[in-house]
C-alpha cells in the first residue's frame, strides 16, 4: 500500500486553474520528485497536502484511508511534515525551541529542554543532521536552518516528509549533506516527496518522478528507466513550434548593455551581460527562476541601477538610470506581479491608464487632474485593447486577471514606447486573454518598438519571440534566432545547464 | 472567501445594534450620575443649540476638529498610521503664540503667526516622515512619542519664558486683540474659523482627488510597488504627506489660539488630535466629508459641556462614547474592506504557512490596520 | 537616599512595561496600556474604601485591567479594528469612564468629580534594615513594589522557559510557524493582552493605593506610553525593558524632587523618555539600512 495517494485533485484560484486533476502516488519508503517549472502548480499541490489550502475536488489518501487536512495541524497529526522553501521558523527562538514548538514537554510548568534535547540529539545523530540546538535560528546558516526544519517535522513524528525546493538556497556541499540525510531518512522508512525544478536533483535522489506543467501531471517516470532527454521534454514541453514568423525586420539598436552586472542584494548576481535589442524585434528571455532574468528586466526598465557596465539607449550612455529616467526615455515596463506592482487596485481604470503620465500636461495640466481627458483616453484604450468593463470609472480591482493585464498593457503600450520590458505577460490568464496579449506585443513591435519578454513559459516564448536569450547563473548563455531549428527541449537543456554536461 | 459572505443587511443590523447599545450605555451612565437621566439625555442631544453661545461654541469646536480630521485623513489615505496630530497641534500653537507675542499688534503678526504654526506642524510631521521613509521606523510609535515630546516642550516654554508675572497657573499673556479671529453676525456669531476649517477639508479633498500630487499620493497608498514601477519618488511622497498633514494640524494650533483661548494655556488642545482620528474614521477618510462628521461630533461634544452644567454630569461621558464609536467604526471599515477585496487578490484569512518574498515596500510592513494574525491589509482609507 | 522613592515610582512602570512587552512580542503594540492603568487605579481606589479594603481594591484593579484588555482584544482580534484604534478607544473609554464613575461615586457625598480618597495598602518592610545605607530603602515599601521585585525574575523565567512564554515570542516572530506547530496565534495574543491588562491594572493600583492615597482624574499622565517606550528602548528584551522602565522611574523621581525643592524646570526631564525612544528608533532604523536599497527613491 502506498504511503500517500492524491486522487484527481483540482484547485482554482479565481479564474486560474492551478491544479488540474492531479494524481500522484508516493510509495512507502521511496523518494519521489515532483518536477516542474515555476508556476507549474507544484507549490499549490504541496500546500494542499499540508492543509494550507483546501482542494476544490479530489482526495488525499494516507495509508489507503481518505483524509481531509483542514489545517497544517491535521497534516502534522497524520504524520505529514513539510519543509518550506522559506523556512517556517521563528528567528528569535533557539533551534531547540523551534523544533519543540507546540510539542514541548514541561516539568513543573517549565519547559523540559534537556529531555527534548536528548530526543532531538538522538534523531540528529541517527540522520547526521547535527545542529547547534541552543543557538538562535537567526544566527544559523541556511543549511542549518533547513536541518532544524527537518528535525522539527520528524520530532512531531512525521512519516512523510515534503521538501519544497530544498536546495534552492544551499551551496553545493550543503546540498550533498541534504541528499545524504534524505537517503538516511529513506533508510529509516520515511517517505519523502520533494519538489524541485532541477532535473539533476530528481535524477540523483528520486526513485519516482512526477512531472507537472501548467497545473497538470504530464508524465510519471521511474528514474533509471528514463533518459534525461525525455525528462527535459516532459518538463518544458515538446510542442512543435507554432511560431508564425513575423514580417518584421529589426531596425536600429534601441537598447544596449555592455558588461552589465548587478550584485547588490541579489541571490544570483547578474554578471557581464552584453546585449543589443533592436527596434521591431521581440526578444524572449528564458531561464530557470532566479537565474538573473528578473534582474536583467529590472535593469533595462530602470527599476535598478546596474552596479557595473554601461547601459545605452539609442547609443547614449545612461549615467543616472532609474525608473523616472527610463520613463522619460519611453521605456515601458509590465511587471510580473500585475495586481500589486502593475495597478492601483482601488483606483479607476481611467486613473490606472495614466499612472505613468503624471508629467503629461494633457492629463495633469498645471498639476491638476484633467478628468475629461482621462475619460477620453480611457474610452479610446478600452476600445483599442478590448478591456471588458462597465466603463472607465470601474475599479481595476474588480476586473478579471486578463483585463487587469490589458489595462497594464494599454497604459504601457499606448505611450508609443521605444523599449518595452514585459515580465510573465500571460501567467494565470485564459486562452483568449493570452492571444490578446500576444497580439498586442506583436503590434507594438511592428510599430517599431523593441520588445523584451521574460517568461517561464517556453511555449509562449517560442510562439512570439524573434530571438531567444537563455540565462543561467546570472549570465546570458545563449542567444538564438527563434526559427524552426530551435527545439524547446534544447532550450530546456540550456536553461538547466544540461547541454554542457552532455557535451562533456 | 468565507468572509465575503456577510451581505449588507447583517452589517446594517449590526450598526443598528451598535447604536442601540451605545444609547443603553449612555442611559446607564446617566442613571448613575444624574437624577433625571432622560432629561440629561435630551440635554445632551439639544445642548449644542440651546443658546447662541452654545451654537458658537459648537461651531468653533467643530472647526478645530476639521483641521485635525483633514490631517488624519491625508495620512491614513496614504496608508501611514500617523497619529501625531496631537503633538503637531501643540507645536503649531506654540509657534504661533511665540510669533504673536513677539510681534504684538503688528498687521503682519497674524499671517506670520499662522505661517509659523504651519511650519511648526510641518517640522513635527517631517521627523516621523523621514524616519518612516528612509529608516523604515514604525510611524505609530514615533508619532506617539513625539506627541509627548511636544506636550513637554509646550509646557516648558510656557512655564519658563511666557508666564506673565503673578499668573496663578501656567498660561502666557493674552495675544493682542487684533489677532483674535473674527466672527460674522451676532447671536449666534459664525466664527471665521468655521470657514477656514471647511476650506481646509475641501482643499485636502481636492488635493487628493484633483491634483497630480494627490493622484500620486493615492497610488502610493494603494501600492508602493506600483508607484515605484511608474517612477514615483515613493520616499519623498511619504515624507510629503507627513509634512502636509503635520502642517494642517499645526494650523489647528494657531486657530485654536487665535479663535478660542486667545493665549497659550497648558492643555489648550488636549485630545483634539484623537478627536481628529474619530471624525476621519466617521468620514471614511474622505476629507470632504470631514466638515459634516466634525460638526456631528462637535454637536455631541458641546452637548456634553451643557449637561455638565444643567445636570452636573461630567462631560467625559461623551469621551466614553467617542471610544466606543472608534471601535465600532474601525470594525465596520474592516468589514467593508474585506467585502471589497477582489477575488483575484490573495486573501489569506487563514495564516499562510508559506511565506511570500518580501516586496520592496518601505518599512517593515505596510500599515496593515488589522490583526496581523489575519494578515489582511486594511488601511482605513476610502476607495472610490 | 532616594532609592525607595525611585523603586516606588518605577514600580508601575516596570509592571506595565513587562505586560506591554508580552503584547509587543506577540505583535501588538499596546496603546491601551494608559487606559488600563487608569482604570486599575480607579478600581483600586473605589473598592479600597468599601468593606473589601485595599486588598479588595487590588483585586478590583486586576479585574478592571483585565476587562479593558478584553475590550481591546475583542475589538482588535474579534472585530478586526486596528490595534492603534482599539487602543485609543480603550484609553478614551477609561478616561471618560473613570471620571464619570468618580462623579457618580462622589455625588452622594457631595464631592466633586476630580478626586477620590483611597485606603492605601499597608507597607511591607524589612524593618531591621532601617537606617542602613542603600539597604535602608527596603525597610518600608509598598507590597506592590515587592511584587515587582519578585516578579522580575519570575517573569524572565516565564518569558524564556515556559510554553506560553515561548509561544508569545514565536507569534510575533513568525506566526505561521506557530500555526504549523498547532498553536493558535489568536489565543496566544488574547493571553498576552489579558496578562498585559492584569499587570497594567496592578500598576494602576500602585498609583492610587501606594504612591498616592487618592485617585485623581487622568492620574496616569502618560505612564502607559512611557511603559511602551521602555519596551522599545529596552530592545524588546525583559531585562532591557526593566532597566529602561526603572531608569524612566528614576527620572520621574528626580522631577518630583526637583519640583518640590527647586525651581528647576522639570518638563525637559519628563520629555527625556520619549526623546530617548525616538532616538533609539532612529538608530535601530539606521542599523537596518544595510538592507538592499529600493530603486526610485
Amino acid at each position: 500500500m502506498p504511503a500517500l495517494e492524491l486522487i484527481e485533485v483540482d484547485k482554482w484560484f479565481g479564474p486560474v486553474h492551478a491544479n488540474r486533476s492531479v494524481s500522484l502516488v508516493l510509495r512507502r519508503g521511496s523518494v519521489h520528485a515532483v518536477l516542474g517549472e515555476n508556476g507549474a502548480g507544484k507549490s499549490t499541490l504541496m500546500n494542499i497536502l499540508f492543509g494550507v489550502e483546501q482542494p476544490d475536488s479530489g482526495s488525499i489518501l494516507l495509508g489507503g484511508q481518505r483524509r481531509v487536512f483542514r489545517t497544517p495541524k491535521d497534516a502534522i497529526n497524520a504524520g505529514v511534515g513539510m519543509v518550506f522553501q522559506h523556512f517556517g521558523l521563528v528567528p528569535e527562538l533557539s533551534a531547540l525551541d523551534n523544533i519543540a514548538l507546540g510539542a514541548e514537554t514541561t516539568r513543573r510548568g517549565r519547559v523540559d529542554r534537556s529531555r527534548a534535547a536528548d530526543r532531538i540529539g538522538e534523531l540528529a545523530a541517527e540522520l547526521r543532521l547535527e545542529v547547534f540546538l541552543s543557538r538562535r535560528v537567526a544566527d544559523l546558516t541556511v543549511a542549518q536552518q533547513q536541518r532544524v526544519e527537518i528535525l522539527k517535522a520528524l520530532y512531531r513524528g512525521a512519516r512523510i516528509l515534503i521538501l519544497d525546493e530544498p536546495t534552492a538556497l544551499l551551496a553545493p556541499p550543503e546540498r550533498e549533506g541534504l541528499f545524504a540525510a534524505v537517503r538516511r531518512l529513506q533508510a529509516i522508512g520515511v517517505s519523502v516527496l520533494f519538489i524541485t525544478h532541477k532535473l539533476e536533483e530528481a535524477e540523483q535522489l528520486a526513485d519516482d518522478v512526477t512531472v507537472m506543467r501548467h497545473g497538470a501531471v504530464v508524465a510519471r517516470r521511474k528514474i533509471g528507466r528514463v533518459t534525461r532527454a525525455t525528462l527535459i521534454a516532459d518538463m518544458v514541453g515538446g510542442r512543435p513550434a507554432q511560431h508564425t514568423h513575423s514580417e518584421r525586420v529589426p531596425g536600429d539598436v534601441v537598447a544596449e548593455l555592455r558588461g552589465v552586472g548587478i550584485s547588490r542584494g541579489a541571490d544570483v548576481p547578474l554578471t557581464g551581460v552584453d546585449l543589443q535589442i533592436r527596434a521591431g524585434e521581440i526578444v524572449g528571455v528564458v531561464g530557470i527562476d532566479g537565474h538573473g532574468q528578473q534582474l536583467l528586466c529590472e535593469a533595462l526598465a530602470g527599476m535598478r541601477q546596474p552596479d557595473d557596465g554601461t547601459l545605452l539607449l539609442r547609443g547614449n550612455e545612461q549615467r543616472t538610470w532609474n525608473r523616472a529616467a527610463a520613463l522619460r526615455a519611453r521605456v515601458a515596463y509590465v511587471p510580473e506581479d500585475r495586481l500589486t506592482a502593475g495597478v492601483a487596485r482601488h483606483l479607476s481604470i481611467a486613473e490606472n491608464l495614466v499612472l505613468n503620465r503624471v508629467g503629461d500636461a494633457r492629463f495633469f495640466p498645471r498639476g491638476l487632474t484633467a478628468r475629461k481627458a482621462m475619460k477620453a483616453n480611457a474610452d479610446a484604450l478600452i476600445d483599442r485593447f478590448d478591456i471588458r468593463c462597465r466603463d472607465g470609472s470601474q475599479h481595476v480591482g474588480s476586473l478579471s486577471g486578463g483585463n487587469v493585464q490589458k489595462v497594464v498593457l494599454a497604459r504601457e503600450l499606448s505611450r508609443d514606447p521605444r523599449l518595452v520590458i514585459v515580465r510573465e505577460p500571460t501567467r494565470g490568464l485564459d486562452v483568449a486573454a493570452i492571444a490578446n496579449v500576444h497580439a498586442q506585443l506583436a503590434v507594438s513591435a511592428s510599430g517599431g518598438a523593441a520588445v523584451l519578454v521574460q517568461s517561464s513559459d517556453l511555449d509562449e516564448i517560442r510562439t512570439i519571440a524573434d530571438r531567444i536569450l537563455v540565462m543561467r547563473d546570472g549570465r546570458v548563455v545563449a542567444d538564438l534566432v527563434n526559427d524552426a531549428s530551435v527545439q524547446t527541449a534544447q532550450l530546456g537543456a540550456l536553461m538547466l545547464g544540461a547541454a554542457r554536461t552532455e557535451e562533456a | 472567501m468565507r468572509v465575503a459572505r456577510s451581505s449588507l443587511s447583517p452589517s446594517v443590523l449590526r450598526l443598528a445594534a451598535g447604536v442601540l447599545l451605545a444609547f443603553v450605555l449612555i442611559l446607564l451612565l446617566f442613571s448613575v450620575t444624574s437624577d433625571q437621566p432622560w432629561r440629561t439625555l435630551g440635554d445632551l442631544f439639544t445642548g449644542a443649540v440651546s443658546s447662541p453661545g452654545r451654537i458658537e461654541q459648537w461651531l468653533s469646536y467643530s472647526s478645530f476638529v476639521m483641521f485635525t480630521g483633514a490631517s488624519v485623513c491625508l495620512a491614513f489615505r496614504i496608508g501611514m498610521f500617523a497619529i501625531g496630530a496631537e503633538g503637531q497641534v501643540l507645536v503649531g500653537a506654540l509657534a504661533a503664540g511665540l510669533v504673536a507675542l513677539a510681534l504684538g499688534p503688528s498687521g503682519a503678526a497674524l499671517p506670520l503667526a499662522l505661517a509659523a504654526a504651519i511650519a511648526g506642524g510641518c517640522v513635527w510631521g517631517l521627523v516621523p516622515g523621514l524616519m518612516k521613509a528612509y529608516l523604515g521606523t514604525d510611524e505609530i510609535v514615533s508619532t506617539l512619542m513625539l506627541n509627548y515630546v511636544a506636550t513637554f516642550l509646550f509646557a516648558f516654554v510656557v512655564k519658563e519664558f511666557l508666564l506673565p508675572p503673578g499668573a496663578g497657573f501656567p498660561v502666557s499673556s493674552f495675544f493682542d486683540p487684533a489677532l483674535f479671529l473674527p466672527s460674522f453676525g451676532q447671536a449666534p456669531a459664525i466664527p471665521v474659523v468655521l470657514l477656514l476649517g471647511i476650506l481646509v477639508c475641501l482643499g485636502s479633498g481636492l488635493l487628493l482627488s484633483r491634483t497630480g500630487l494627490g493622484f500620486r499620493l493615492r497610488v502610493v497608498g494603494e501600492s508602493q510597488r506600483t508607484a515605484l514601477a511608474n517612477g514615483y519618488s515613493v520616499r519623498r511622497l511619504i515624507c510629503l504627506v507627513f509634512v502636509i498633514s503635520g502642517g494642517i494640524a499645526g494650523a489647528a494650533g494657531a486657530v485654536i489660539g487665535f479663535g478660542d483661548t486667545h493665549r497659550l494655556i497648558i492643555g489648550m488642545a488636549t485630545g483634539i488630535g484623537f478627536d481628529g482620528v474619530l471624525v476621519a474614521l466617521l468620514a471614511v477618510n474622505r476629507p470632504a466629508l470631514v466638515p459634516l462628521t466634525a460638526l456631528a461630533y462637535g454637536y455631541l461634544r458641546t452637548g456634553g459641556d451643557v449637561i455638565q452644567i444643567t445636570a452636573g454630569v461630567p462631560r467625559d461621558v461623551v469621551v466614553v462614547l467617542q471610544g466606543l464609536l472608534i471601535i465600532g467604526l474601525a470594525a465596520l471599515l474592516r468589514q467593508r474592506e474585506r467585502r471589497r477585496r477582489s477575488p483575484l487578490a490573495d486573501d489569506p484569512v487563514e495564516p499562510v504557512t508559506a511565506k511570500s518574498e518580501p516586496g520592496p515596500e518601505l518599512g517593515a510592513s505596510a500599515p496593515s490596520l488589522v490583526p496581523s494574525t489575519q494578515e489582511v491589509t486594511d488601511v482605513p482609507r476610502r476607495h472610490t | 537616599m532616594y532609592l525607595a522613592g525611585i523603586l516606588e515610582v518605577a514600580t508601575p512602570l516596570v509592571l506595565a512595561a513587562l505586560g506591554c512587552l508580552l503584547t509587543v512580542r506577540a505583535g501588538v503594540d499596546n496603546i491601551g496600556l494608559e487606559g488600563m492603568m487608569l482604570g486599575g487605579a480607579f478600581g483600586a481606589a473605589a473598592v479600597s474604601t468599601t468593606f473589601l479594603g485595599p486588598w479588595g481594591g487590588l483585586a478590583a484593579a486586576v479585574l478592571v485591567g483585565a476587562a479593558l484588555a478584553t475590550l481591546l482584544a475583542w475589538s482588535h482580534l474579534g472585530l478586526g479594528a486596528h490595534f492603534v484604534l482599539a487602543g485609543i478607544a480603550v484609553n478614551l473609554v477609561a478616561a471618560g469612564g473613570t471620571v464619570t464613575l468618580l462623579y457618580a461615586l462622589n455625588r452622594g457625598s457631595g464631592g466633586g468629580s476630580n478626586a477620590l480618597e483611597s485606603r492605601p495598602l499597608p507597607t511591607v518592610g524589612l524593618s531591621f534594615l532601617d537606617g542602613l545605607p542603600v539597604l535602608g530603602a527596603f525597610a518600608d515599601l509598598s507590597p506592590l513594589t515587592w511584587l515587582a521585585i519578585v516578579l522580575v525574575p519570575l517573569f524572565v523565567k516565564f518569558y524564556f522557559d515556559t510554553r506560553p512564554g515561548i509561544w508569545i515570542r514565536a507569534v510575533g516572530g513568525n506566526a505561521s510557524a506557530v500555526v504549523e506547530a498547532g498553536v493558535s496565534p489568536l489565543r496566544v495574543k488574547w493571553g498576552a493582552m489579558l496578562a498585559s491588562g492584569v499587570l497594567a491594572g496592578v500598576a494602576g493600583a500602585q498609583l492610587s493605593l501606594a504612591t498616592t492615597h487618592t485617585f485623581v482624574r487622568d492620574m496616569t499622565q502618560g505612564r502607559g506610553f512611557i511603559a511602551l517606550a521602555a519596551v522599545y528602548l529596552g530592545l524588546k528584551h525583559p531585562v532591557g525593558t526593566v532597566v529602561a522602565a526603572t531608569l524612566f522611574g528614576a527620572f520621574q523621581a528626580l522631577t518630583t524632587v526637583l519640583q518640590v525643592r527647586t525651581e528647576f524646570p522639570t518638563d525637559p526631564i519628563s520629555a527625556l523618555p520619549y526623546v530617548a525612544t525616538v532616538l533609539a528608533l532612529a538608530v535601530a532604523g539606521l542599523r537596518s539600512l544595510r538592507r538592499p536599497a529600493v530603486a526610485g527613491a
